[in-house]
């Protein structure tokens, strides 16, 4: 068989998943016989378990034995601080996901004070932790969050050094719903800004997207086109309360503005999807633009 | 309320999970590229499995699991405390497009005694590894470093099952192309003619565009 024969193209399509183990046993087959064949597919599959095997051996890392007990030591003394709720049953689990939802330091206490009354600080919440409070933890998801400013400061991240995206114009950007669970349709006319793209990004413990567009120059000016990244995600999972309670954040109709890593940052909730804009923009047309794609 | 027990569970549970650690280490030292870093990083994984164990639910995988612990924290965490940011923004590079290389040229890649890429390309190898993208590299090495499905794959990068798949295919061919090219210069691999045509029509893997945007810096 010659390397552009059609058996080898339709073979280099699942080439990957042939070498990952992650063929359907029909094709598996398939492909076996293909690579029994054809010399020159083997020295592909070959190429490709070399380069896994070395992979491997180049990510191979052992701690040592020292750094190990220092290791098993922290876990053991994190374990004790730590004593399981299951055991001690002292805790509900609500509680206990509501808790270590939030579990860092200031944040940690506000959020247990919140608990117990949070009906006594109307406004500052769109609800009382409606996701955290109603919401069974996912089985594998792990709060793993450390503030909200770290969704913050990955909006900021991906705005300046945008990587991949996931979808790239309104059909796959729109595909991205399933996993977020949040709709993508909302976007800006041609006339104001281009869709760039989207990305998922994990914040907090969940999924959110953020959507990258490129501004319309007013008057078609020349020069670099203004980017701005807009973080659409679910209020009711994710949560920026430092946003809200940071001394020098203010409230403009609705949106409250902040500045992260020197980025002004607008953020707004409208309809039960939230929307968080950053770019490079001045804060009034932060807030003008995340009001304009927030609104209905 | 001031119960300090602890059920055998519990110690199960860090039995366990610190039998991961020297996988974790492998995958953050390739992430961090500094040794102590690393460390750090693993140990925050690990307390924080500690802290969230009531969460974890058993007879799910705990691999699977610690891992996306130790995704998420880097993302969040570690890929901004100072370190640069490998991005790959652009059409300049396009690895996807699969050109023709002859079966003589993959196989002077490979070491012929071993199931191995060749001794004399794995410090070309090491230095491409870390300069791939890193949402590329990580990818790249769940899959082939520690035998993630694409299924778990996803899960631990909270990113689509295709995705997944993309980057994985995206990430080998740079690694690829940088070995074509290396093991050319090198004098490992003979230019053959139909493959160095291609290698003229083509963009290159591109390991400068890497190294500027690695010396670039963080913002
Ligand atoms: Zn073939």
């Amino acid at each position: 068989m010659t390397p552009s024969s059609p058996g080898c193209r339709s073979f280099v399509r699942v080439v990957e998943s042939f070498l990952d183990g992650e063929l359907e046993p029909s094709a598996l087959i398939e492909g076996e016989r293909h690579v029994a064949s054809c010399a020159h597919c083997r020295e592909r599959v070959a190429l490709g378990r070399a380069l896994k095997a070395s992979v491997r051996e180049l990510t191979c890392a052992p701690m040592g034995n020292e750094a190990r007990s220092r290791l098993r030591k922290s876990m053991e003394a994190e374990m004790a601080r730590t004593p399981s709720p299951r055991a001690a049953g002292t805790s509900s689990p609500r509680t206990r996901s509501a808790v270590v939802g939030l579990s860092f330091g200031l944040v940690a206490a506000i959020a247990a004070a919140f608990l117990v009354v949070p009906h006594l600080i109307p406004g500052l919440f769109a609800g009382p932790f409606p996701g955290l409070l109603a919401r069974e933890a996912p089985r594998e998801a792990l709060a793993v969050s450390g503030d909200d400013d770290d969704a913050l400061r990955e909006l900021v991240a991906e705005h300046v050094h945008p990587l991949p995206m996931d979808g790239i114009d309104i059909q796959t950007v729109q595909g991205l719903e399933q996993y977020i669970g949040i709709p993508l349709r909302k976007h800006f006319p041609p006339s104001r800004a281009r869709l760039v793209g989207a990305r998922i990004v994990p914040v907090q413990k969940e999924r959110a997207a953020i959507v990258q567009y490129e501004l319309v120059p007013e008057g078609g000016g020349a020069g670099a086109p203004r980017r701005i990244s807009v973080l659409v995600f679910d209020p009711r999972r994710i949560h920026l309360p430092s946003v809200l309670m940071r001394g020098d954040s203010q409230e403009i109709h609705q949106v409250r503005t902040t500045r992260t890593q020197g980025m002004p940052v607008a953020v707004m909730e409208d309809n039960g999807i939230g929307y968080a804009l950053s770019g490079d923009v001045n804060e009034a047309q932060a807030v003008e633009l995340v009001r304009y794609v927030a609104s209905p | 309320m001031f119960l300090r027990s602890s059920r055998p569970s519990d110690d199960a549970f860090l039995d366990e999970a610190i039998g991961y650690a020297d996988a974790l280490n492998g995958v953050a030292r390739r992430m961090c590229r500094d040794a102590a870093l690393a460390e750090d990083l693993v140990q925050e994984t690990l307390l924080k499995a500690i802290k969230g164990r009531d969460q974890f639910a058993p007879g799910t995988n705990l691999r699977s699991w610690l891992f996306r612990i130790l995704t998420n924290l880097w993302v969040s965490r570690y890929r901004r405390a100072g370190l640069e940011r490998a991005t790959f923004d652009g059409p300049e590079v396009d690895p996807i497009s699969d050109g023709w290389v002859s079966a003589e040229t993959m196989r002077q890649l490979r070491d012929p005694e071993q199931v191995a890429i060749s001794s004399l390309l794995r410090a070309e190898l090491e230095r491409a590894l870390e300069l791939l993208p890193e949402d590329f590299r990580m990818a790249v090495i769940l899959i082939d470093a520690q035998d993630f499905t694409y299924e778990e794959a996803a899960s631990a990068l909270s990113i689509p099952m295709g995705t997944v798949m993309s980057r994985v295919h995206r990430g080998r061919k740079m690694l690829q192309k940088v070995l074509i090219e290396q093991g050319r210069s090198l004098g490992i691999t003979k230019a053959d003619g139909h493959a160095a045509g291609d290698a003229k029509s083509e963009p290159p893997a591109n390991l400068q565009a890497f190294r500027e945007k690695k010396f670039r810096g963080t913002p």
